[in-house]
């Protein structure tokens, strides 16, 4: 018992001993949209059902395709201001949805540049990126 | 056998529609992950061999889901698991075609998950939580492949209320059971026990000194009866919390044929009836297994209890080819569990967990050999956002859940559970 005991604290120790936290600065990000979608802003509790899983429609009927960033300033930005997660409660929420099959996560990108060609392209395709990203050819959404 | 024939043309065939129906816009989406584990007890052995420390302990699940059109997504999980006495066992945990009705209501077909409790659901998937095991005196290994996923189907949905809403789920089916697994082993055991002693006190032709006993099993066959499972969860009435209960009825008939033989007195040598077969044939049926969960998340912490309650009972036959009249016992229990977790996370990277938890294999026979008593301390280190390793120790008091058929010497009351695991997912 003690001899487990003793193990347990050890190892406890050592694997607390060896983890620094690192602070992250965060930048602020905007909403983007495929050009075609008629509406101009979003609700911002709109914004949270949809990356969280449930099927929104835009004003026109069209579906909204959300897609968001891997990591990342804008990323932590956006999942804090939005949907009051941080960037690991956002993935452990869709890693539960994954292996329990309750759902699919948005498509991600590894870059802004690719998360914006694909809003560009895409009919009804929603994302973010930081506010200093090149963004010509979306629609950037004022969110209520 | 046939079952197990059945359930792999089923997989081939819907990986093969699933990828027949591929289009550019709706991919296969693939994910996955992998974890090792160790487990080593003071005394007693706990589903492994873990007196003398056991790696036997490791999880292989791929996970494969399409989107086929706004409204029906297919998917499924495969999975290795290896654990103890158990071996190694390949089955599909969870596969069907999910439609949505509408915004609030869908259904499903297929092999569904069922919401047992808060977690039950991912009970085998460790990188959801801080602990290593969920708290075994609500989510009790004997049960986990009874009530683990249902062949069937399922209707769910979330209701929007004034704050809040209220989810709810409702799973039919059978239980996908196995005849080796370890469970159905501890169970059949169980239920011979007792047989055995009425023979061997109940035999007149048994000179002195002659026992009998089982020489070998002949067929074992396990089928599940309908079962059903209903959820009701309310969700943020006030934020961050969520609470409701469970009820799942299940049953499983278990057959099974030994061929006992007598055991010679080794002075006298002497044999006074040869070898005869029995047919085994035992009805369990749990006509409710009811669980109340509670579940409170504030910044960093989550608060978390729950209590179980299940009432069983067993008819078991014996018919001996020796003829005469069958031997018939029944069994009625209540079984009792219920702890109280607390879970904070310290970081993204560091979180801790200590719970509580009391199970009673029959509430009204409370002593140290029914119970088990479990004080759990855990540490979670995420390595990366696709690594974790955990550490966990486990005091306990009571052998209530320790299986009787991997420790054949006395057991101990007082003992300790120490479990490591590294998951990696992708």
């Amino acid at each position: 018992m003690k001899k487990s005991l003793v193990v347990f604290l050890t190892l406890s120790i050592l694997t607390v001993s060896v983890v620094t936290v690192f602070a992250e600065g965060e930048a602020s990000a905007i909403v983007i949209a495929n050009p075609n979608v008629s509406q101009d802003s979003v609700k911002s509790a709109d914004l949270a059902k949809l990356f969280l899983g449930k099927n929104q429609a835009w004003s026109d009927g069209q579906k909204m395709v959300p897609v968001t960033l891997e990591s990342g300033s804008a990323h932590d930005s956006f999942l804090k201001m939005y949907l009051k997660k941080s960037a690991s409660q956002f993935s452990t929420f869709w890693k539960q949805a994954i292996f329990t099959g309750q759902g699919i996560p948005p498509k991600s990108f590894k870059s802004e540049a690719e998360l914006v060609d694909y809003v560009k392209k895409v009919a009804g395709a929603i994302g973010y990126i930081s506010s200093e990203t090149p963004h010509e050819g979306v629609k950037v959404l004022k969110v209520e | 056998m046939k079952k197990k024939l059945a359930l792999w043309v089923w997989v081939l065939g819907f990986l093969s529609f699933i990828s027949a129906t591929a289009t550019a816009d709706s991919e296969l989406v693939i994910h996955g992950l992998v974890s090792q584990g160790f487990m080593s007890t003071s005394d007693n052995n706990f589903l492994s061999k873990s007196e003398s420390g056991s790696f036997d302990f490791n999880e292989t699940i791929v996970n494969l889901q399409k989107q086929i059109d706004e409204k029906l997504r297919l998917g499924v999980q495969l999975m290795s698991r290896t654990l103890g006495e158990e071996g190694t066992r390949f089955y599909v945990d969870w596969g069907y075609g999910d439609y949505r009705l509408n915004d609030t209501t869908g259904i499903r077909l297929g092999r569904v998950k069922v919401p047992f409790g808060l977690y039950n659901k991912y009970r085998d998937i460790d990188l959801l939580r801080t602990s290593v095991f969920l708290p075994t005196t609500v989510y009790m290994e004997d049960y986990r492949q009874f009530i683990g996923s249902f062949d069937g189907g399922s209707v769910y949905g979330s209701l929007p209320m004034k704050k809040g809403t209220l989810d709810f789920e409702f799973v039919f089916g059978g239980a996908s059971a196995e005849e080796d697994s370890m469970v159905a082993k501890d169970w059949f055991n169980q239920f011979s026990a007792g047989y055995e002693g009425f023979l061997n006190a109940n035999t007149p032709a048994l000179p002195a000194g002659v026992t009998l006993g089982k020489a070998a099993g002949l067929g074992r066959e396990v089928d599940a009866k309908n079962s059903l499972s209903a959820q009701l969860l309310f969700n943020n009435l006030v934020e961050g919390l969520r609470f409701g209960a469970t009820r799942t009825v299940f049953g499983v008939d278990m057959n099974e044929t030994y061929l006992y033989q007598p055991t010679f007195n080794p002075v006298t040598n002497a044999l006074a009836i040869p070898g005869f077969t029995t047919l085994m044939s035992s009805e369990s049926r749990y006509k409710s297994i009811d669980v109340g969960s509670v579940e409170y998340t504030r910044d960093r912490f989550t608060f978390a209890a729950e209590l179980m309650a299940a009432h069983g009972q067993t008819d078991t036959t014996f018919n001996s080819s020796l003829g005469g009249a069958p031997v018939f016992f029944t069994n009625t229990h209540t079984v009792e569990g219920k702890y109280a977790m607390v879970d904070y996370r310290h970081s993204d990277k560091i979180s801790w967990c200590v719970y509580r938890g009391e199970y009673f294999a029959d509430r009204s026979n409370k002593n140290w050999q029914n119970w088990q008593k479990d004080t759990c301390l855990s540490l979670r280190y995420n390595v990366s956002a696709d690594w974790s390793i955990k550490i966990e120790n486990h005091w306990i008091d009571g052998v209530g859940l320790v299986q009787r058929n991997i420790n054949h010497g006395a057991l101990e009351r007082d003992w300790n559970l120490l479990a490591i695991k590294a998951t990696y997912n992708f």
